[in-house]
């Protein structure tokens, strides 16, 4: 195709550029001489499949070099840091004024994980701790929400149920935290078991 | 000769309980103590040179699940504190960043 | 201990972004190839690419609370590993686009995409045989899906010359490609 023919695609008054811009804007609004045109048309076609085809061509790189290099994985994992997701320290009762004792706001929510993990049929996803002040009909303190996921066929309320014990267990024996709530959401679903799963 | 950071480092692992030790301080810190003294403690102590105890101690630990962390945490503050001259007023800092038992 | 390997990256994430050291090991393990083919592709240089990934994924460990969407975490991956990208292409010495393509560049032409095993092939040497700063427009357009401003802003240019280079590129590929429409 020439320069001249790049201008005008197909008789239509249009360049290939502009037939660019045209699907970038999602072709609309739509332009008759445009979307009428068959050279147009199969241009625009090809446009788009070309876009496809480079996340295909991406794909296929990465499936023909699946290995990773187990010096860089090392290098990676040994920067990726605790102390970016610890969070708040949690203070713990002293009777030493010259010792300050603290657990990490990381460090609750891998309890809250592993408690919810030990679960059969269930994963953690997110854990949040969030501060609730005093009301009426509560002391406040602490609100723990979980999200997990169940192993398909298990039964939901007493997976949630049993992680929600769980979680307040460990939380009871290794924080001095008020807990106002522990509430558990079923956020998920999955079909591969785990090894936790098979007990 | 072993400082005193890496001699409570090695008193703090041999702790029931105690998993693992992390790096306490930020890496940037972390990477010019280990330049200017040689050592690579996780456990962070400031001052002492010139006095027969330090300003302060932080350490950074990874509990297993056994036993409780309160209690734990405790228990590493005293075995850090006997190791100082009585009556000094060193700050002990305990932090538990994590408590699965998985390192 | 659980086994992660087999979980949706909604997941992988969600755990991740909580602290979760080993969920985040699955996530660099399924989408490492990915992003390293990617990025070689963008910086054009495969030991390039191999630091680009490493320090995407470091921010990405510490940014991942403000992934809204969790099982999107490939494409999120995908948008800092551009960005650490075109850092780099930015950082090292500029290339005149204009000795680029007065570049001899070997084997163009329709009748050589036609010898091409297939269309993938053919697509990958006519990406690999354009100038940079088209290669790079191309990429950052149709695999990262920026928009024209955003690539703009990523490569340090406006938006006039993004529009030129992708239209180039364009017409290279379609041209190119002819035989395989």
């Amino acid at each position: 195709m020439t320069d001249d023919a790049n201008d005008n695609i197909g008789g239509s008054g249009y360049s290939l550029e502009q037939l660019g811009d045209y699907l970038d804007g999602g072709r609309t609004p739509a332009i008759e001489a445009i979307e009428g045109n068959a050279e147009c048309q199969a241009v625009l076609a090809s446009l788009e499949r070309f876009g496809s085809l480079s996340r295909e061509l991406v794909s296929r790189d990465a499936a023909e070099h699946t290995e990773i290099d187990e010096t860089w994985f090392s290098s990676l994992m040994s920067s990726i840091t605790r102390e970016v997701k610890a969070g708040r320290d949690i203070p713990l009762a002293s009777a030493d004024p010259l010792t300050t004792l603290s657990i990490t706001e990381g460090a609750i929510r891998g309890l809250v994980r592993a408690a919810g993990d030990s679960i059969a049929g269930v994963i953690v996803g997110r854990c949040a701790l969030t501060d609730r002040a005093p009301e009426d009909n509560s002391k406040g303190g602490v609100a723990v929400d979980v999200s997990i996921s169940v192993l398909l066929g298990t039964p939901v309320r007493g997976a949630a149920e049993a992680v929600r014990q769980a979680v307040y267990g460990a939380l009871l024996k290794h924080t001095e935290l008020l807990i106002d709530s522990v509430n558990v959401t079923v956020s998920d679903v999955h079909v591969i078991p785990t090894e936790g799963d098979a007990r | 000769m072993n400082s005193l950071s890496q001699q409570i480092e090695t008193l703090v692992l041999e702790m029931p309980g105690v998993v693992t030790v992390f790096s306490s301080g930020s890496l940037v810190a972390r990477g010019a103590l280990e330049l200017t003294s040689g050592s690579a403690s996780r456990v962070d102590v400031t001052g002492g040179d010139n006095s027969a105890y330090p300003d302060r101690i932080v350490v950074s630990v990874g509990l297993d699940a056994a036993a409780q962390a309160p209690v734990t945490a405790t228990a590493i503050a005293s075995g850090i504190r006997a190791t100082l001259p009585e009556g000094a007023p060193t700050e002990i800092v305990v932090r538990i960043s994590s408590v699965t038992g998985q390192p | 201990m659980t086994d992660l390997t087999a979980l949706s990256d909604a997941l992988l994430a969600e755990r991740s972004a909580d602290g979760d050291e080993i969920a985040f090991a699955v996530l660099v393990r399924r989408h490492g190839p990915y992003l390293r083919a990617f990025a070689t592709r963008l910086t054009g240089s495969s030991a390039d690419a191999d630091d680009v990934v490493q320090d995407a994924l470091i921010t990405a460990w510490a940014q991942l609370a403000t992934l809204e969407e969790p099982a999107k975490v490939r494409s999120w991956l995908t948008s800092i590993v551009s960005r650490k990208s075109t850092d780099r292409i930015r950082a090292r010495k500029p290339v005149s686009e204009l000795d680029e393509e007065r570049a001899e560049i070997a084997e163009r032409g329709p009748e050589h995409r036609a010898i091409e095993t297939s269309q993938l092939d053919a697509l990958s040497s006519v990406l690999s045989g354009l100038p940079e700063g088209q290669r790079q427009c191309w990429l950052l357009k149709e695999v990262a899906g920026y928009s024209y401003e955003e690539i703009a802003e990523r490569l340090d240019t406006t938006v006039a010359v993004v529009r030129g280079r992708l239209a180039r590129a364009r017409a290279t590929v379609v041209t190119e490609m002819e035989v395989w429409r």
